[in-house]
Formats: structure tokens, sequence, C-alpha cells
């Protein structure tokens, strides 16, 4: 049951940090290493925030926030003037999740942090405890994914997103700017996984290396759902989810194995089925 | 394509003699110019740096024969250099009986197998799942190593490594370098901590020499243009005749051999071995190294090797105290000043140099000569 | 003297060494439906790739007596709208969406959206039919038919097609050069490019032979069906 519950909440989480991962791959065909960075800015932003004694909901809207400021700064300082260079993509990515975090070293050192809960106080929901912080997050992260899905899938916003990821000449033909919609999805990524990063701070640690984990894990839930597939990230970011919590509470020492785990993950879908669960051939 | 061929067949192997020819002089330089160091420079914090230096050549030459001949890019090469390193402290830990060549072999076949192991699903990976695949074994590494706490060390790593002057091989010959270059009485005036890191030079120097020779020689011979083939244009290539597969594992497994070989040195070297040896960092290091010497080259890395390591581990720390401190700061002023090179110059700053330095033609014809060679 | 929509002088592209088009030139005027008649590899695609601004070239273009906008996504909102080689829709989208999608130009005059679609299911009622359907799923013709209507509500000032005929039955190529001549006479200026001689130069007012880069022969649609020489190059007749 624990499993079941905190799968869940895990679950949604980590879908708002693929599914932004996922959005951005699929659109800009940019793979960015940065990603898991917006999570830590997310979190540590909050955490600053609420450490100069702001209430909690402006620390998390800071948070956020910030979020999304680094995620346009990175489309426009460092992805934009070398968007097709796929390797130099990934070099430079890697270089700013680095950057990101010597940076979190230097200003808040390498101890752990955490933030005091969204709320206080416990529930128990089908006999497990909760804390209702954590119910929060899983209820807020499942809310912002379901409004995601519907702006993708019923705006016209969305139809051009999924324009430019279907075929990206194409949709300069009727008059898309791929730049743009480029930067508006990293912007939006970056604020879905900072917002992730602000849900789980209270109830995980802080620390300057913390991206490294959601990163590995979006990513094994890109492989899995298959490439830019939006389906395929909701569905894979389950069995990343379930599978994070089923290690935590079944596996000796659970929690430092996840990572473990997810590479495997990854590695075994790459040899077994590299064009993911729900089978779409890569491009 | 048939043009090249043309009036490429005959000069294919002229061509790599003739890029290697001017330039033995110019290498061979260097490293006597290393061998000779330390009779001027009394700075033994100094030559440490060097030492340190002279092993992440080897790491940069071993990720340049992978990455930047195949365009299979490694983010993960710390993987590579941990293990080596790791697998030598083991032995010191729980097998100090095992001499230091052996712990060292062992730590390159470790090495080398975790290459087959990366390698193998790898091979159909492209760019960004390559890129991926790599950084997250390197990070799941660092994991197994807080899950075997007790026997890998978890954050405090492994201390107490059996140390290059106690090797078998290694000891009498860092120590016949030393006096060699020293003089027998000079060397033998000075303190053991001194003596002990004339020696670990000396052993990083040699083992650098034929690291990269080795590879050097390979790069530039006609496998090493096959290598580069496959990054220009893998279909082309397998359609001339190259056996892709082969050739690309090769690399995977060339490439962690020699890194494991050089992080297994460098643990004998310092004694120690931590987590740095598998972190992201290091991996980035390499890569930021490679950049600024210029990819697909061996030597721009390893000249890399020295600007960027020695900025590192010496002339910033003296540079400004905010360095010593917060060391931090160092690995993110290079992650900074890497996307700007990125930005300006994506194809980083020595090879345009090394062209005119040597005469040599465009990657791509000489490949295409190598290919139509072997097929 | 009528208006001139496209005037094209001396258009180059060259890919690397390989000169693809050796100064090419012509022009549009308001109504007319142009045709660019080659065989494989002449240059077509190229040619209408560099008016939308898809691919670098050398020379002057004028569209609406203006030059040429330079980034494609000005091109498009200028009016000039592209139908590329092999329809290019987007698969995984609904029809309606790649029907909305193609209206993006008119997007600061939204009264004219219902009218445009109603516009397009007149022409197209399988499309209507099918509005829901993902367009991946459509046949061949029918995607040519979505991928035209796509274009069209657009409003186009002149609509590029290329090669709207390609591996359609010879039914469907009849019925699609039927609607081309139509949606002419609703006042769309058409430049149209094809392999399929026959056809392209029956609905054409005039058109232009273009072969390995060059204009080697223009004339009326009809004057080029009479020439004994494209008779027998192009048609099969001897
Ligand atoms: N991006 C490119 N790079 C190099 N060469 C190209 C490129 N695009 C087209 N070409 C070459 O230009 C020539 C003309 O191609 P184009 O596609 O314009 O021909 P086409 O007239 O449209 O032929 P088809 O009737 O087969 O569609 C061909 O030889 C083609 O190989
Ligand atoms: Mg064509």
């Amino acid at each position: 049951m624990d499993v079941l519950v905190q799968g869940a909440i895990t679950s949604a989480t980590i879908a708002l940090v693929a599914l932004g991962f996922s959005l951005v791959y699929g659109v800009g065909g940019i793979v960015n290493l940065a990603h898991g960075s917006f999570f830590m800015i997310g979190a540590y932003a909050a955490y600053a925030a609420s450490e100069a004694d702001m209430p909690l909901l402006v620390a998390a809207v800071i948070g956020v926030a910030a979020a999304m400021l680094a995620g346009v700064l990175l489309d426009r300082l460092v992805i934009a003037p070398i968007r097709h260079q796929e390797v130099a993509v990934l070099i430079a990515t890697l270089a700013v999740a680095i950057l990101v975090q010597s940076g979190v070293q230097f200003f808040f050192g390498g101890l752990e942090r955490q933030l005091p809960g969204f709320v206080e106080g416990s529930v128990s929901i089908f006999g497990v405890d909760l804390r209702q912080t954590e119910l929060l997050a899983g209820l807020m992260a499942l809310v912002t994914i379901v409004v995601v899905l519907l702006v993708l899938t019923r705006s016209p916003a969305g139809r051009m997103v999924r324009a430019v990821a279907e075929d990206e000449e194409a949709a300069v033909l009727v008059g898309v700017r791929p730049e743009r919609v480029t930067l508006y999805v990293l912007a939006i990524g970056a604020g879905l996984a900072g917002l992730a990063g602000v849900l789980v701070a209270p109830y995980g640690v802080l620390t300057p290396t913390m991206w490294l984990l959601p990163l590995t894990q979006a990513f094994a839930i890109v492989i899995l759902g298959g490439l830019g597939s939006i389906q395929g990230t909701v569905l894979a970011s389950v069995v990343i989810g379930f599978l994070d919590r089923f290690v935590a509470f079944n596996v000796k020492d659970g929690g430092i194995k996840i990572g473990l785990v997810t590479v495997a993950v990854i590695l075994a879908t790459l040899v077994l089925r590299p064009q993911g669960l729900l089978g779409k051939v890569a491009r | 394509m048939t043009d090249t061929a043309a009036h490429a067949k005959p000069s294919a192997g002229s061509r790599a003699k003739r890029f290697l020819k001017p330039n033995v002089v110019l290498l061979a330089l260097i490293p006597l110019f290393l061998l000779y160091l330390p009779r001027f420079v009394e700075n033994t914090t100094l030559l440490q740096a060097i030492s340190v230096a002279t092993i992440f050549v080897m790491f940069a030459a071993s990720w340049d024969i992978l990455s930047g001949y195949t365009g299979q890019v490694s983010f993960g090469h710390a993987a590579f250099i941990g293990t080596g390193a790791y697998t030598v402290a083991l032995f010191s830990k729980y097998e100090p009986g095992v001499s230091n060549e052996l712990a060292l072999l062992a730590g390159v076949l470790v090495a080398a197998l975790l290459g087959v192991a990366i390698g193998v699903p790898c091979l159909r990976l492209k760019g960004p799942y390559l890129a991926l695949a790599t950084l997250s074994v390197a990070g799941a590494l660092v994991q197994i190593t807080f899950i075997y706490k007790e026997q890998l060390g978890g954050e405090d790593g492994i201390a107490g490594v059996k140390n290059v002057q106690d090797g078998a091989v290694t000891g009498p010959l860092g120590e016949g370098l030393s006096k060699l270059v020293l003089g027998p009485l000079t060397f033998g005036g000075k303190s053991p901590f001194d003596q002990y890191i004339y020696v670990s030079y000396f052993v990083a120097l040699l083992a650098m020499v034929l690291v990269v020779g080795g590879l050097m020689l390979l790069g530039y011979g006609k496998r090493g243009l096959v290598l580069r083939s496959i990054q220009q244009d893998e279909a082309a290539a397998e359609a001339a005749g190259v056996p892709l597969t082969r050739y690309k594992l090769a690399a995977f497994v060339l490439s962690a051999a020699c890194a494991g070989f050089a992080g297994g040195l460098y643990a004998q070297i310092r004694g120690t071995v931590a987590l740095d040896l598998l972190s992201v960092d290091l991996s980035l290091l390499i890569i930021i190294i490679a950049a600024f010497g210029g990819a697909g080259s061996i030597i721009g890395p390893a000249i890399g090797a020295y600007a960027v390591i020695l900025l590192q581990n010496y002339y910033l720390d003296r540079a400004s105290d905010v360095f010593v401190e917060h060391p931090e700061l160092k690995i993110g002023s290079f992650a900074l000043l890497l996307i700007v090179v990125l930005i300006v110059a994506p194809r980083g700053l020595v090879p345009p140099l090394l062209q005119r330095l040597s005469g040599r033609g465009s990657p791509s014809r000489a490949a295409g000569a190598a290919l139509t060679e072997s097929a | 003297m009528s208006e001139r929509v496209l005037d094209v002088q001396d258009l180059k592209v060259s890919f690397g060494k390989a000169q693809v088009l050796d100064g090419v030139t012509f022009h549009v005027d308001k109504g007319e439906t142009v045709a660019v008649v080659g065989p494989n590899g002449a240059g077509k695609t190229t040619l209408l790739r560099a008016l939308s601004r898809l691919n670098a070239w050398s020379g002057s273009v004028e569209f609406d007596g203006r030059p040429l906008p330079k980034k494609a996504y000005d091109v498009v909102m200028a009016g000039l709208v592209h139908t590329p080689e092999r329809r290019r829709l987007f698969p995984g989208l609904s029809i309606r969406d790649n029907l909305e999608l193609g209206a993006r130009r008119l997007r600061k005059e939204p009264n004219t959206r219902a009218e445009d679609l109603e516009r397009v299911y007149t022409l197209f009622p399988k499309l209507k039919e099918r509005a829901g359907q993902t367009a991946g799923t459509l046949s061949g013709g029918e995607q040519q038919q979505c991928a035209i209507g796509r274009s069209l509500m657009g409003r186009p000032r002149l609509l590029l097609l290329d090669e709207p005929s390609m591996g359609l039955a010879p039914k469907l190529i009849q019925q699609i050069f039927s609607i081309i001549r139509e949606i002419n006479t609703q006042g769309t200026t058409v430049l149209l490019v094809e392999q399929n001689a026959q056809q392209a130069l029956s609905v054409a007012d005039r058109a232009y032979i273009l072969e390995t880069g060059s204009i080697v022969k223009e004339g009326t649609g009809r004057e080029l069906l009479g020439d004994p020489a494209i008779k027998e190059a192009y048609l099969g007749v001897a």
C-alpha cells in the first residue's frame, strides 16, 4: 500500500520533470542535460526565499519563476546560437549543469537543506500515513500535468507545439517560428521542473548534486516512453515512479539504489526495446 | 566519391606519414622537455601538479580516441577512470600481497570489461542517447560506492593505496629516471616525501609517453582514418566495407582500457581514491580539456590537459584565495569558459593551429582515402 | 498590363559545387496559373524552396512589387504559401488541426476562419467527413487534398504547388488538377511545379520548361502542348 500511494505521488512529480524534458526534445530536437538543474534551481530558490523570511507560498512562486527565468536564459544565451549542432548542445548544457552545481555549492555550501512543509500535519490514505505536504505535492503535480496535457492537445498553442515536433519545416511553411516555440516550451518545461523541485523540497533533501537523479529518471522515462511521445512520457513516468518507491521500500538500502535501478532500466530498454514501450519507431 | 578515390589512393599512406614526419621532432621535444624539467624546477608542488596533469593527458587522449575520432561522444569517461582506480585500491585494501603492476593490469581489464558492457548497448545509439547513457552509468557507479560503503568507502573513498614507489617495476624505474635526471647524489639528498614526488613524476611521464604515443600511432595511421570516417558518415563507412560494429566497439574498449590504466596509476600516485574520480565534474573536465585542445587529434587534448590542469591545480590557487576556499569555482569557471568557447568557436581552439603546423589536409579527404584503400 | 505578383530574375542556387539552378528568370501575374515543367532532378523543388527561403540563393526576386522577405516566416506572412513536395502534413494531428494551422497567417483577422474552413470543405467534402481523424491515416489523394486545403486556409496571394500529382492514380490526378483550375478561377494565383506535363500544361495559362537548372522554353500552356519537341520529350508522343 505504501508503494501504491507514495508511488503515485512520486510518479506525478517525476512526470513534471520528464514532460518538459520530453517536450523540449520533441520540439527542438534538443537534449537538455541541464534540465535537472531547473529542478534544483526551483528547490534552492524557494529555500533561499523562505530563509529570507518570505511566506512559503511566495517562496514557491519564486522557485518556479527562477527556474523559468533560467530556462529563458539558457535558450537565448546558450542553446539558440548552437541549436543545430547536436553535440555542442549536449556539451554546453552539461557545462551549464556543472556551472549551476558549482554556483549552488558556492552560495549554499554542500550541506543538505530542506524547505519547511507547505502544510503541517499528516493524513492517512488507504491506511498509509502521509505528511500532508507530500499529499499536496502529489495533487499539485497531478493537476498541473492534466492542465499541461489539455493545453497541448486542445489549445491552438498546443497545436503549434505538436506541429513543430512533427515536422519543423512544414510548421515554418504555415507560419510558425520554431525558435519561438522552442523558447516557450523550454521556459515552460523549466517551470514544470522547477515546480517539481519546489514541491519535493519539503520532504526531499537539497544538495548541489540533486540535479543528476531527476535528469537520469527523465531520460529513462523518455527512452521507455518512446521519443517525443507525450502519452508514452506519462505512462513511463508512472512506471519509473512506482519503481522508484518500490525499490526505496522493498530493497535494503533502497534509497541509494534508485539511480542504479533507473540506469538498469535505461540499458535494458536500449538493448531490448529501443523504440520504447509504446513501440513508436524512433525517427 | 570516385573523384576522391582517384587522386587520393596513391597518397593515403604518404599523407599519414607526411603528417607524422614534421611533428616527430616537435613531439619528441615535449617529453624530453618534461623529462629534464625537474632538473631546473625546484618547486615540488609545481612538479606534483605537472604529474597530475600528465595523468590527465592520458585521460584526455583516451577520451579522444573514442569521442573525438569516432564521434561517439562519451559524457561519462570518469566511469572508466574510476573503475581502474577503484580496482587498484581494492587490491591494496584486500590483497596487499598482489603486486602493483598486477593490480594495475586488473584495473585495465575491469575498465575494458565495463567498456564492453556499456559499448554493446550503445553501439546503435547516437548523440543524445549515447550522452545520456554514458552520463547515467557514471552516476550509477557513484551510487554503487555508497551501496558497498564498507568496501568502497562511499563519500570517504579508500585511503592507503599502495603507491608507485612500492611497485616492483614502477619503483626502480622511477628511481632510476630520477637519479639519471637529477644525479644520484642530489636525488639521495632529498627528503623521502620529495623523492616520492620525483618518482611519481617520472612514472607518470613514462606511462603518458607510452599511452599517448600508442594512441597517436593508431590515430594518425590508417585505422585512425577509418575511425574518423565513422564520425563523418556511418552509412558511407559501412558501404565502403568498414566493419562498423567491430571498429566502434574496439574504440570503446581501447578508450576504456587506457582510461582505466591512467586511473589506476593515478590512484597509486595519489595513494587514495575518492568520488571525484567518478564524478560528472571529472567527465566534464575531460570534455573541457578536449574542447580547448581540439578533439580528434590526440595531441590537442594532450596539450589542453597541461594547460587546464596546471591552471586548476596550481595557478588558480595562487591567483586568488577564493579558489582555495571554494574549489568548486574552478570547475565552474572552466564550465563557463567552455560555454563561451562553444558558442564562439565550436571546433576548439587548437586544431586550426595544428593543421597549419602540419599542413594536413581535411580529415574527410584522408578518411575517404583510407576507406578506398581498405575496401 | 496585369499586376505582377512574382518577378524572378537570374535565380541561382548551388549546393557546394553543384549548381542546381543556373540563372532562372520568370514571372507570375495576378490571377494566372503558371506551370514549371521538367524531368526528375531538373531543380523544380529547389526553385520553390528557394522562393520560400528554405535554401539560399542569389539573384533577385520581387514579390508583390517588393523584394522577397529574408526569412521563411516573413515570406509566409507576406502571402507566398507553399504546398511542399510529398505534402508534409502533420500526420499525428487531426485534419481539422492541420487546416487550422494553415490559417495561422491570418490569426489577426479572426472572422475569416469559419468561412475559409467552409470553402475548403466545399472543395474537398472528404475532409469534412474525416475532420477528426489524424492526417496520417488519410489516403494519398486525401492527403494531397488536405495539404492544398491547408495552404488555402492562409488565403495565399500566390500559391506554390510542388507536384500535386505525385503518387496518385490517373483518375485522382484528373480530379486534383480540376480542383486547381477551380481554385484559380476563384481568384487564387498559382505557381505549379510538375513532372506531369500533360496535365500541368492543360491547366496552365503560361508555362516554362526547366531542364537541368535552366529554362529552355516558355509559352502559353496551349502552345507548349502543341510543340512537337515537347510532345516527344514529355508527352511520350512521337
Ligand atoms: N539539399 C541538397 N543538397 C545537395 N543537393 C541537392 C539538395 N537538394 C537538391 N539537390 C540536388 O539538386 C538537384 C535538383 O533537385 P530537385 O529536388 O530540385 O529536383 P526536382 O526537379 O524537384 O526533381 P523531382 O521531379 O524528382 O522532384 C538534384 O540533383 C538534387 O540531387
Ligand atoms: Mg521535386
